[in-house]
């Protein structure tokens, strides 16, 4: 168990960066995710953690010990690879004795602790066995197993389940969630799939074109979103995002809608008069009425697409020209909404964000 | 006529195909045919050339006179059975050695050339392919020269050894640039994160190229020092330059036998023998390597 610190960590390849200024704290034992986009520099950030890579500049420390300059092998750390990576000319047995092997360590010792990770991940029944004669979830165990085995410091998952179906992956999700509660080890788990993130992480750390967006627990990244990509990256149907105008009040301004703010946020807010900004809110935020409630209440709009997903279904609306908004409904409620029928949607003050329109950064945390 | 559906990959069975096949196997004929008759020459009383069969019998006196260094069946013989042994011993040296040179120098190149960054590489993996290009006779009076000088610097005694060890180096040095573009062949194949893996297990560069790399270009290593044994095997014109004409090699041997006037001396049949063992690689190496070389044994790496 060990307090992972990046002090502002910058990674280049020829002219890109990959890693711009990074500085986190990962706090012992914690459950790390890394989300972002495929080109983020994620993983990038996870290699450097591993020592794959070494930063351009800033240093990373390990329990307050400088190990910017170190190689990989001296960082004990365990890595699982999306593509798990096992020794093909290796068994089973072998592939999860390697790291032992490598530190000397005497047989018996390494037959009981691979016996010892292989039981308790289930795999101790394919020892004899070769990789390719595994299936994809046995494969990503294995590999996990040989990352557990040398008891790291630091487990660093790059993308693990990305190569299984769908089932299995909704399955082993919440058997790492466990195996990580039961080793209280420090993890980081990199991941594009922001489900993922939001059922695992005890914290997310969002980036997004190497740089980082968010950190916070899922709750704080789901509802506070610091700017518009974290908005809009994270939710299935992800927040919508519209361009209104804040006028007198100060009120937002769509067409005949309005919403007005009172309180902090109104004081924030009120710089931005006469200007257009950015808001967003999320698909399940929106109310559905057959009637308008009064003016200013509600928008007018007209249903453009129903797309039922079993529990639910998502409506896409049309508020006017190239202006469409997502909504999540019942899907009960939605069977009634025929294609071009008109509805009134409304939604709560405190479910619209409101962004500034240069910087995308949301004015709560201005 | 029913018409069957086959999948894309299938070529369709028909009379086309049959009248390709024909024609290929017509035009290979001679090349079978020929080897064919080396062979059955060996084990046969006179040359085996058309279908006159009268006084024909088999017998391996051949291969026996063949082995004693006799050139004829009656008359005294000009090599003996040492020579012989030598000589293989020669074709064997020249051959294994050339191989472990290639495979030593292509292995640990071609690692490089795939996996690691250094200034020029791109130009130097351009100047390979030219440097494969030039024929090795067109070297040689360069490479002589060289010899030669270095020779000199040396004792007398030394000269035959070094001659062998010269031949060797020389030959490899042409198959060298071919053989680390298969290797780096072989190594591209091998996912980084594979050997990433290795690194964080603890292993150390050297370890990783040793312990996993290796092992999984197996196919490509075989490849590298098959090709390469054989062209230490079959080399000519090398051999024939830097070795002193005491020390022959089959090649040089079996040429030095149908040299000059010594055609109409030899018992053909015996040449024909020397020929079939001097052809012995090759076939050995169509039945058993085949295989291997076409499999890349790389399963398992992705899920």
């Amino acid at each position: 168990m060990v307090e992972i610190k990046l002090q502002d960590v910058t990674k280049k390849f020829g002219k890109v960066i990959a890693v711009n200024n990074v500085t986190l704290t990962i706090e012992e034992g914690g459950f790390y995710v890394f989300l972002g986009p495929s080109g983020s520099g994620k993983s990038t950030l996870l290699y450097l953690l591993a020592g794959i890579y070494k930063p351009t500049s800033g240093k990373i420390f390990f329990d307050g010990e400088d190990v910017t300059e170190k190689p990989p092998a001296e960082r004990n750390v365990g890595l699982v690879f999306q593509s798990y990576a096992l020794y093909p000319h290796m068994t089973v047995y072998d592939n999860i004795a390697y790291p032992l092997k490598l530190r000397g360590a005497p047989k018996e010792v390494m037959d009981r602790k691979v016996k010892e990770v292989a039981e308790f991940l289930h795999i101790d029944k394919l020892l004899e066995r070769y990789p390719h004669q595994l299936s994809g979830g046995q494969q990503q165990r294995v590999a996990l197993a040989r990352a557990l085995v040398k008891e790291p410091k630091v487990l660093l998952l790059d993308e693990p389940l990305s190569n299984l179906d769908a089932l299995l992956r909704i399955y082993i999700r919440a058997e790492l969630k466990r195996i990580q509660q039961d080793l209280k080890i420090t993890t980081i788990y990199v991941t594009h799939d922001q489900a993922e993130a939001l059922a695992m992480a005890d914290k997310i750390v969002v980036i997004n074109k190497g740089v980082i967006q968010q950190i916070g627990d899922p709750d704080e990244i789901y509802y506070n979103p610091k700017n518009v990509f974290v908005a809009t990256f994270i939710g299935n149907p992800p927040s919508n995002t519209l361009r209104v105008k804040v006028v007198e009040g100060p009120c937002l301004s769509l067409g005949e809608w309005r919403t007005c703010f009172s309180g902090a946020r109104a004081e924030k807010l009120r710089p931005y008069v006469g200007r257009e900004v950015t808001v967003t809110f999320r698909p399940e935020d929106v109310k559905f009425s057959e009637v308008a409630e009064g003016e200013g209440v509600t928008i007018p709009a007209e249903v453009y697409e129903v797309e039922p997903l079993g529990r639910e279904s998502i409506v896409t609306l049309s508020l006017g020209p190239e202006i469409f908004v997502k909504a999540v409904q019942p899907l009960q409620a939605s069977k009634k909404l025929k294609l071009g029928k008109k509805v009134y949607i409304s939604l709560l003050e405190s479910s619209v964000k409101v962004y500034d329109p240069e910087t995308e950064t949301n004015l709560d945390y201005l | 006529m029913m018409v069957v559906g086959t999948d894309v990959e299938t070529v369709r069975r028909g009379r086309r195909t049959a009248v390709l096949l024909a024609a290929i196997l017509a035009a290979s004929a001679p090349i079978i045919i020929v080897y064919a008759i080396l062979v059955i020459s060996s084990f046969a009383n006179r040359m085996v050339t058309g279908g006159y069969m009268e006084g024909l019998h088999f017998t391996l006196e051949n291969w026996i006179l063949f082995f004693q260094g006799k050139l004829t069946t009656s008359a005294a013989s000009v090599y003996t059975a040492w020579d012989i042994t030598r000589y293989i011993g020669n074709t064997f040296l020249v051959a294994l050695g050339v191989s472990g040179v290639v495979t030593a120098l292509s292995t640990l190149s071609g690692y490089s050339f795939s996996r690691m960054k250094f200034r020029g590489r791109s130009a130097l993996m351009q100047f390979l392919i030219l440097l494969h290009a030039f024929p090795g006779v067109a070297l040689i009076i360069a490479v002589y020269t060289l010899y030669v000088y270095t020779k000199l610097s040396l004792p007398p005694s030394l000269w035959v050894p070094y001659s062998i060890f010269y031949v060797v180096v020389a030959r490899a040095a042409l198959e060298i640039p071919m053989s680390i573009w298969v290797m780096k062949g072989f190594f591209d194949k091998v996912p980084w994160e594979v050997e990433w893996s290795a690194l964080v297990d603890g292993a150390s560069r050297i370890r990783v190229w040793r312990d996993i790399v290796m092992p999984l270009v197996k196919p490509g290593i075989a490849t590298v020092a098959i090709f390469s044994f054989m062209a230490g095997w079959e080399d000519l014109i090398y051999v024939l330059v830097f070795l002193p004409p005491t020390q022959k090699t089959l090649a040089t041997y079996i040429a030095s036998l149908l040299a000059g006037g010594s055609l109409e001396v030899v018992h053909l049949p015996i040449v024909a023998a020397a020929g079939t063992l001097y052809l012995l690689p090759t076939i050995l190496f169509f039945l058993f390597a085949r295989n291997y070389m076409l499999q890349s044994s790389l399963s398992g790496i992705k899920g």
